[in-house]
């Protein structure tokens, strides 16, 4: 399937249809999700209707590390088979990924001030997913100031694979440190837990919408990249055939 | 490999003291930080450890573009990789060269510095132990960066860029182990955790700055 997808023509046609599609899904279901996240859903126990930018925050923040891992095996792929088009979507997975990251931080600060009354705590999840914004910046930095794209791509994608540690790193930061932050509660779902049918369902929606928003605008961004490559292509002289009559 | 680093610290004993200014900029920026804290009070004893860090982690920093540029630009590197010697090999005896030429004279200057701030004995030593702790992963995440960023002269913010994410931990783990020292000793905690960074910095930054060599060659 991948080595399937990896020429680029093949990728342009499956991508002219996948781009809407995703966008679809995408907004369909931001509609329907934020329609449980602000109507449907019960306000929560403890927070109130404060814990209602969960449904926000905590798709960005999946996302945002998502796009990361997903940045680093394109880069892994790049790196390993040096095919372009892995180049094309790591590239592509960035802008999306740093402004998810961005996202996911800005939602958590406000969040933080009326429940833990602080805007920034310097805790362990929140310092390691500031450090893989700069990661995130750090790798565009890369690709914008090398000229040469053929060594750009080699030292982008050696630099994003080394920045991949950070993302064990955020996924146990909570556990390792004593944290503000509240510990993955989704995935330990129990008999007991606080989180009701509704609004799990409006944080899977909210989810899918996110995930297809990362897909759609990653998918035209590989598209924009192809075509950039397409447009400074040299075009090769017409051949020409004189004819002359003996 | 052994030849490659003593080449660097030669270059550098003959280069006429340019490899002393790191060591300059770390007196200077401890002195900065001094006098923009007030130059005063307890506030003094407290943020020292902090003031000769960050001291240490800037001067690191901006050697960084160092390490490899001239190398490059004037085909060192070239010739060293066609001697059949493997990238790896060269990423190595930088990182040492990078530890004894960049870190190590810091360690001379800790007691002067530290007992200008008015720091305890042990406060000192824990500085001292933390850094060389934190020292091969200092060197490992510079010669990293410096490899990537090799064929854009010294990289200016760029190289900071990217060699600071990795770096955070560092410091946050160095400056705990400080106040670790002074009361559990060598035993800390914080000490394997920097030691472990130290080693994983090195597992992942030296082939890393190896395979950004052979990208930067080719």
């Amino acid at each position: 399937m991948i080595s399937y997808l990896a020429n680029p023509a093949r990728f342009e046609r499956l991508a002219k249809y996948a781009s809407p599609i995703f966008a679809l899904v995408s907004i369909v279901a931001f509609i329907i999700g934020l329609y449980f996240a602000l109507v449907k859903s019960p306000p929560e126990k403890y927070q109130g209707d404060a814990a209602r930018i969960m449904y926000v925050h905590v798709p960005a923040a999946w996302c945002a590390m998502m796009a990361y891992t997903a940045l680093a095996a394109a880069s892994l792929v790049s790196f390993v088979w040096r095919h372009p088009l892995a180049d094309s979507a790591a590239k592509a997975f960035a802008l999306p990924g740093a402004a998810f990251t961005f996202l996911a931080l800005a939602t958590g600060s406000l969040w933080g001030k009326p429940i833990w009354n602080t805007w920034w705590e310097w805790d362990g999840r929140m310092t390691s997913v500031l450090v893989l914004l700069f990661i995130y910046l750090a790798y565009m930095a890369l690709w914008a100031v090398i000229e040469d794209k053929k060594r750009a791509a080699r030292l982008a994608s050696i630099f994003a694979m080394v920045g991949f540690i950070n993302i064990p790193i955020i996924k146990y930061s909570v556990e390792w440190w004593n944290s503000l932050h509240q510990p993955a509660s989704i995935s330990k779902l129990e008999a007991n837990s606080i989180y009701s049918g509704e609004m799990i369902t409006a944080l899977l929606t909210m989810a899918l919408a996110y995930t297809c928003l990362f897909g759609w605008l990653s998918i035209n961004g590989i598209r924009r990249d192809i075509a950039k490559a397409k447009a400074a292509r040299p075009t090769a002289p017409a051949a020409t055939a004189t004819i002359t009559e003996l | 490999m052994g030849a490659l680093i003593k080449r660097d610290i030669l270059l550098a004993w003959r280069s006429g003291g340019a490899w002393l200014l790191g060591v300059i900029f770390f007196v200077l920026f401890v002195t900065f930080c001094v006098i923009a804290a007030g130059g005063e009070g307890p506030q003094l004893e407290a943020f020292g450890p902090a003031y000769i860090w960050l001291a240490l982690l800037f001067a690191t920093l901006l050697s960084f573009g160092d390490i490899f540029s001239d190398d490059l630009n004037d085909g060192t590197l070239e010739q060293l990789v066609l001697t059949g010697l493997p990238p790896l090999a060269i990423a190595l005896a930088k990182w040492a060269g990078f530890i004894v030429l960049t870190i190590g004279p810091v360690f001379v200057l800790l007691p002067i510095v530290g007992s200008m701030l008015g720091l305890s004995v042990s406060r000192i030593a824990g500085l001292a132990l933390s850094a060389a702790f934190a020292a091969p992963a200092l060197a490992a995440y510079g010669v990293m960066a410096g490899a990537l960023m090799a064929k854009r002269g010294k990289g200016g913010f760029l190289i900071i860029l990217i060699s600071a994410p990795f770096l955070i931990p560092v410091l946050i783990f160095g400056l705990a182990a400080v106040d670790s020292y002074v009361r559990f000793g060598i035993l800390a905690f914080e000490f394997r955790a920097l030691a472990g960074l130290s080693l994983i910095a090195m597992a992942i930054g030296l082939p890393a700055a190896g395979a950004a060599l052979t990208a930067n060659i080719e």
